[in-house]
């Protein structure tokens, strides 16, 4: 790669304004991993349940670990989840 | 007016075709239409004038979705609830492209070598030099660990999930894959990284101190 290249990569590139190796998040995923976790599409079969679950007040923490754990790693599924969760708790009982 | 139906109802509805097919389809329809409005708050209100697109586009690709699948529903939570989530994955997968559409991986992904961040020494205010090339080498040995453990795709999917924040199913998308598998590839390669690491005696949170 030529210098001007570089230069420019260097001003305009966002991983350049980052002042954290990217590794470290690396490190912490690997520290949190588990043998066994649900992929977001085994998560997708029981969030509705889940959600009804946690929602009736049960500790779903308990009884559904797996979708619990993913709901902590994956930040796609816990949007959804707190997405859903604002529907089920609307006032017009969508 | 809509109908109440439990969730045996819903199905004999949504087998049945004709009349009550359509009248469940637009009942189903309309408490989508009701629900994403909540469920994307967050990030788009409904006053947004890609709103009503958005929600319409998810909506009629929920129905789609619900006809195709309906064997898979397994009766575990409300039919509703089972819809909701479905129509909730659509609108924000469409969400998450819309947003993302003109952020460029292209500069982010290629490293400098020669330009890394620098190392966290600061819980240690005046390190001894032979504790800065302790960290130094652990610092290299790490790097080197996750080089040789990581396929280029995982690197890729790595860097854009934790340098751009940039969600699972967007990263999945530019890399050819979808969410599911990409989520299964990381699992793959944090497990692989951990096992690697543990045998060559590292330990993660001496480690992540290094690391700024």
């Amino acid at each position: 790669m030529n210098w001007i290249k570089k230069f420019f990569r260097h001003i305009f590139s966002r991983h350049h304004q980052s002042t954290q190796d990217w590794r470290r998040s690396v490190l912490e995923m690997v520290q949190s991993t588990d043998d066994v976790e649900l992929s977001c599409d085994e998560v997708l079969v029981l969030l509705a349940e889940y959600t009804e679950r946690e929602q009736r007040g049960e500790d779903v923490r308990q009884l559904m670990p797996l979708v619990a754990a993913h709901l902590e790693r994956c930040r796609d599924c816990l949007e959804e989840y707190q997405a859903l969760h604002r529907i089920l708790d609307a006032p017009l009982g969508a | 007016m809509m109908n109440k139906r439990d969730n045996e109802q819903w199905l004999a509805d949504l087998n049945a075709g004709g009349e009550a097919q359509a009248a469940a389809l637009n009942d189903l329809r309309t408490l989508i239409l009701i629900g994403l409005p909540y469920a994307l708050s967050p990030w788009m209100n409904s006053s947004d004038p890609r709103f009503v697109p958005l929600v319409e586009e998810a909506a009629q690709e929920t129905l789609l979705r619900v006809l195709d699948h309906l064997n898979e529903f397994q009766g575990r939570s409300q039919f509703t609830t089972w819809v909701h989530t479905i129509a909730v994955r659509a609108a924000l997968t469409e969400l998450r492209r819309k947003y993302w559409e003109n952020v460029s991986l292209e500069g982010l992904l290629e490293e400098d070598e020669e330009n890394l961040p620098p190392l966290k020494l600061a819980a240690d205010p005046s390190p001894s030099p032979e504790r800065l090339a302790e960290k130094a080498e652990l610092a290299q040995r790490v790097r080197r660990i996750i080089a040789e453990e990581l396929s280029e795709k995982q690197r890729r999917a790595l860097i854009a999930l934790a340098v751009q924040g940039m969600p699972m199913e967007e990263a999945a998308r530019r890399l050819g894959t979808n969410r599911n598998a990409l989520y299964k590839l990381l699992h793959d390669a944090r497990l692989r990284l951990k096992q690697r690491l543990v045998a060559e005696g590292v330990s993660i949170s001496e480690a992540l101190e290094t690391f700024g």
